[in-house]
């Protein structure tokens, strides 16, 4: 049986929830009004890339997404590095930064609008910021667990401290980079789409998502949603084929 | 080449041990010197203190300054190896320190394939390989230089008794060609008979044991060896002197 599922095995959890939510709302079990049928919703999806110009939406939140998500690489790995090379610097700075990746990142969107105004460097800020944070504690911690018979070899052959780095230690860290790195991705996109409802814009899948619940189009919004959705899946599973690409010897 | 190690002690465990003790040892330029001792008598760590890899111990060792032309062979080479670079990269890594282009690189490492008859395929990464395979790139990593002192830690643990025969020829001639010090650790007393100018024999400590060193030993046979001496009269009657001293060693325990 295993052999004739093949990889469409995977297509089963799917397909059990398509089927619970077109079956539920039949049954009397939720109103229809708050979940409309697998049909409706997927109307309203071609509709969204029809007339309503969703592709612009999801560029804008694409867009937002993937400069955060740059920004933050550009300070939180370098940053990084450092600190896991210095434990001292590091032990210096531990409670600021366990502080701060504490603090939920949405609380500081009131303040982040006082500072920046309504717009986009707020949202960005929002997103480099927390971010970064991440991206710090995972390029420290690949430093710090980087393997000491390898660090051994670069000193015994002559390495610099800045050879060291490049060609040890910076590739010893990478797998936790990455993983950092894919944190981010996701975090990024969850901030931007939170941030879209609340910092002003007029563009951006998170505002069309409060603005088709403001308006009760349900259909709409769970269309959107499921646009959303898929903009994760997508972002995420392209990250971890490049992740496989450049960490050629990652489990092996 | 002077060490001098009166103790050298790991905590474990909350608790102190030592591995070294009265270590007075003077190896001579160019020699090829063996060390042969059961496990986890100290032969890796005395190692690293002579290479300066460990600077916490009792005692002096005066090569530690000079460690620029050094190459050594870990014992532990899957972990030695850097799994992001190819064959190529690792075994050129001291010319790639040194700012040679791959070209170049390519260039030094063929020729001391050829010059060794060995082959290797350099554009494998290590985990793409044998075990044996992988200690062959380490082993090479640290010859490829030819620096003036070599340390090999076990070198040929996993290699098949076909490359193992081929490595200890190979690296017999390396050392008529170079010149350099080589400094072999070994559990094999035959390999070790086999390739050394002097042996040096150690010891586990415990409440009996109050040196590191039961003894050293200098052998005299012509080279090059083949690995038929090992059937030898003299070497058998080198070899039983050296078991009977540890077997005494035992008995005193």
């Amino acid at each position: 049986m295993n052999k004739r599922l093949g990889h469409g095995i995977i297509l089963i959890g799917p397909l059990i929830i398509v089927a619970l939510w077109y079956i539920l709302p039949r049954l009397g079990v939720i109103k229809e009004f708050f979940l409309p049928t697998p049909i409706r919703v997927g109307k309203e999806v071609l509709n969204l890339f029809g007339t309503k110009n969703v592709l612009t939406d999801i560029g804008y939140t694409l867009y937002r997404t993937v400069v955060g998500f740059f920004l933050a690489g550009l300070w939180g790995i370098p940053a990084g590095l450092v600190l896991g090379y210095y434990a001292k610097l590091y032990r210096m700075f531990e409670v600021v930064i366990d502080f701060f990746r504490s603090l939920p990142a949405t609380a500081l969107i009131p303040l982040a609008l006082i500072v920046f105004a309504i717009g986009e460097t707020a949202r960005i800020f929002i997103v480099l910021f927390s971010c970064g944070l991440v991206l710090i504690i995972n390029s420290a911690y690949g430093v710090k667990s980087c393997n000491i018979t390898r660090l051994q070899v670069a000193e015994i052959t002559g390495a610099s401290t800045r050879q060291k780095f490049s060609t040890v230690i910076f590739r010893e860290a990478l797998p936790e980079i990455f993983a950092g790195l894919r944190i981010s991705l996701s975090l990024s996109l969850i901030l931007v789409v939170v941030s879209e409802m609340f910092i002003g814009t007029t563009v951006g899948l998170g505002q069309k998502i409060f603005d088709a619940q403001l308006m009760n189009h349900i259909a709409e919004m769970y269309g959107l949603i499921l646009i959303t959705g898929l903009l994760g899946y997508g972002l995420n599973k392209l990250f971890v084929l490049f992740e496989r690409h450049i960490i050629h010897w990652g489990g092996k | 080449m002077k060490i001098e190690i009166y103790s050298k002690k790991f905590m474990q465990e909350n608790a102190e041990i030592e591995v070294l003790k009265n270590i007075n040892l003077e190896i001579q330029e160019g020699e090829f010197f063996c060390i042969y001792g059961p496990n986890a008598c100290g032969k890796t760590t005395l190692l690293k203190i002579i290479v300066g890899l460990d600077n916490e111990f009792v005692g002096e060792s005066n090569h530690t300054k000079d460690i620029s032309d050094v190459g050594f062979i870990f014992q532990n080479y899957k972990e030695s190896l850097f799994p992001w670079m190819d064959n190529l990269d690792n075994i050129s890594y001291f010319f790639m320190l040194n700012g040679l282009r791959k070209e170049e690189r390519l260039k030094k490492v063929n020729s001391f394939l050829e010059e060794y008859g060995l082959g290797i395929d350099l554009k494998a990464y290590p985990y793409q390989q044998s075990g044996g395979q992988q200690q062959l790139v380490s082993t090479l990593r640290a010859m490829v230089y030819k620096p003036k002192l070599l340390i090999m830690d076990e070198p040929f643990g996993s290699l098949d008794q076909r490359l193992r025969l081929k490595m200890s020829d190979i690296i017999q001639q390396y050392w008529k060609d170079v010149g350099g010090t080589i400094l072999f650790i070994s559990h094999d007393l035959d390999e070790s008979l086999l390739l050394a100018e002097r042996i040096m024999v150690m010891r586990k400590l415990n409440e009996v044991n109050k040196d590191s060193i039961l003894g050293i030993f200098k052998v005299e046979f012509a080279r090059p060896r083949q690995v038929e001496l090992v059937e030898s009269l003299d070497l058998f009657n080198l070899k039983s002197k050296i078991l009977t001293l540890m077997r005494k060693d035992l008995e005193n325990e």
